[in-house]
């Protein structure tokens, strides 16, 4: 199939069409790049931007006689098979969901165990230390 | 040559349809991909505007994909596209439905509207050989307008500029957001045991955004495309293999067809049906940079 030669008119107009179009497609993600505030941050091809900021990376440990540390699981700790856990227990939301995981280890470990927990949060600007073991979690 | 004189040498370029027409063929499939199970009819606890907007786009890309008044239906199907965005993504909140790779296949669907899509491989295309036989005439040329190809390149191009520009970052480059992005999907708030996972972030991140860059501007070198076809097909596979990008990857395998030199495609698709030699899909000095 093929078009019948382009009038001029025609072609001012796919010209023009042209321009505008390939205008918004190149410069139009300006606005949720740089100037948007509230949602419309997200406008723009920000594929990666939102993904995986709603958890922590969190290390449980207690302290050792000679002041260093013993790695706790929290899985085994709460006595959960790894691949069974609770979704909540798998990806850690938040530093309050922590303490409330480091709280309840406390109880399942009993005596006198002290539960510290190093917890970092994944944040749209990058890893940022919510908590690194100063207090215990048994209280 | 002047911009304007460039800009008028975009929109009367004319080559093969057949590009085109394999972008409404392949981005009618996603369209099916990405919608024909949110829009399925045994949902009982969808309203009404959903089974409606479910059956528009699916009949309007079912007409798209076999070449039925290809310009009309693709058009059809990227307005029942935009109607799904606007009033169950944004109207809604059906933020599912607000993800880019909705919102690239939208515009990409948008803009096939503007490309003889229906002058290749397509019922249109039949109905008009059928029509020349029946008056004595040769089969008319597969040939049509090509700037709203040139748009479909351009939109992907930005696609992979704006991306690195998101990610030309120090949370990104430090290879931290990649960390995050592997263990939301992998181990969960545990710190992955394998050796060197923090460098090898940093590396992937690295290179991920010097990629994007890259293909930004080397998709348009026509002579480059046997070697970067490879690489995105790599890179996007990848990405669909390990993440959760829905039908993004698929959108942008299809998208690749907007930077095949017109021409050469044509002549290629020929010499597989047995019509010229082999060697014919290798661009000549004639065939343009996209």
């Amino acid at each position: 199939m093929s078009t019948p030669t382009p009038t001029p008119a025609r072609l001012r107009v796919r010209a023009v069409a042209f321009a505008v179009l390939a205008t918004v497609i190149l410069v139009g993600p300006v606005y949720g790049h740089f100037l948007a505030t509230g949602s419309h941050r997200y406008l723009g091809w920000k594929m990666f931007s939102r993904k995986a900021t709603d958890f922590c990376a969190v290390d449980y440990w207690t302290p050792t006689a000679d002041g260093g540390r013993q790695p706790l699981d929290r899985f085994e700790s709460l006595g959960y098979p790894r691949d069974r856990a609770p979704a909540d227990l798998w990806k850690v939301r938040d530093l309050r969901a922590a303490k409330v995981i480091g709280a309840k280890m406390c109880r399942r470990l009993g005596g006198d165990v002290d539960v510290r927990a190093d917890v970092r949060c994944a944040t749209a600007d990058g890893w940022v230390d919510a908590a690194a073991g100063e207090a215990t979690l048994c209280r | 040559m002047s911009l304007t004189d460039r800009l008028y040498a975009v929109v009367s370029e004319e080559g093969s349809t057949r590009p085109a027409a394999l972008l409404r063929i392949g981005l009618a499939l996603v369209v099916w991909s990405r919608f024909a199970f949110d829009f399925a009819a045994f949902h009982r606890d969808h309203p009404w505007t959903w089974s409606a907007l479910g059956a528009s786009v699916l009949v309007a890309s079912t007409l798209m994909l076999v070449g039925w008044r290809s310009r009309l239906t693709t058009l059809w199907t990227g307005l029942s596209i935009a109607a799904i965005v606007l009033y169950l993504g944004v109207g809604q909140r059906q933020y599912a439905l607000l993800h880019h790779h909705v919102s690239l296949l939208m515009i990409a669907v948008l803009l096939l509207a503007l490309t003889p899509c229906g002058g290749s491989l397509s019922l249109d295309r039949w109905r008009a050989v059928q029509r020349a036989r029946a008056a004595g005439r040769p089969p008319p040329p597969e040939r049509g307008p090509q700037w709203g190809v040139r748009l479909i390149a351009l939109q992907m191009s930005a696609v992979y500029l704006w991306g690195a520009i998101d990610k030309t970052t120090v949370a990104w480059l430090s290879g931290d957001r990649l960390q995050a992005i592997l263990m939301a999907q992998y181990t969960g708030s545990d710190w992955p045991t394998l050796p060197g996972f923090a460098a090898l972030c940093t590396a992937g991140a690295v290179a991920t955004v010097v990629l994007e860059y890259f293909l930004a501007v080397a998709l348009w070198r026509a002579r480059w495309l046997p070697w970067l076809i490879p690489t995105v097909v790599v890179f996007h596979g990848v990405l669909y293999f390990f993440l959760p990008v829905a039908t993004f990857s698929a959108t942008m395998y299809a998208l690749l067809a907007a930077f095949l030199p017109a021409d050469a495609t044509h002549r290629g698709i020929d010499a597989l049906l047995g019509h010229g030699p082999l060697d014919a899909a290798a661009p000549t000095p004639q065939d343009a940079d996209a």
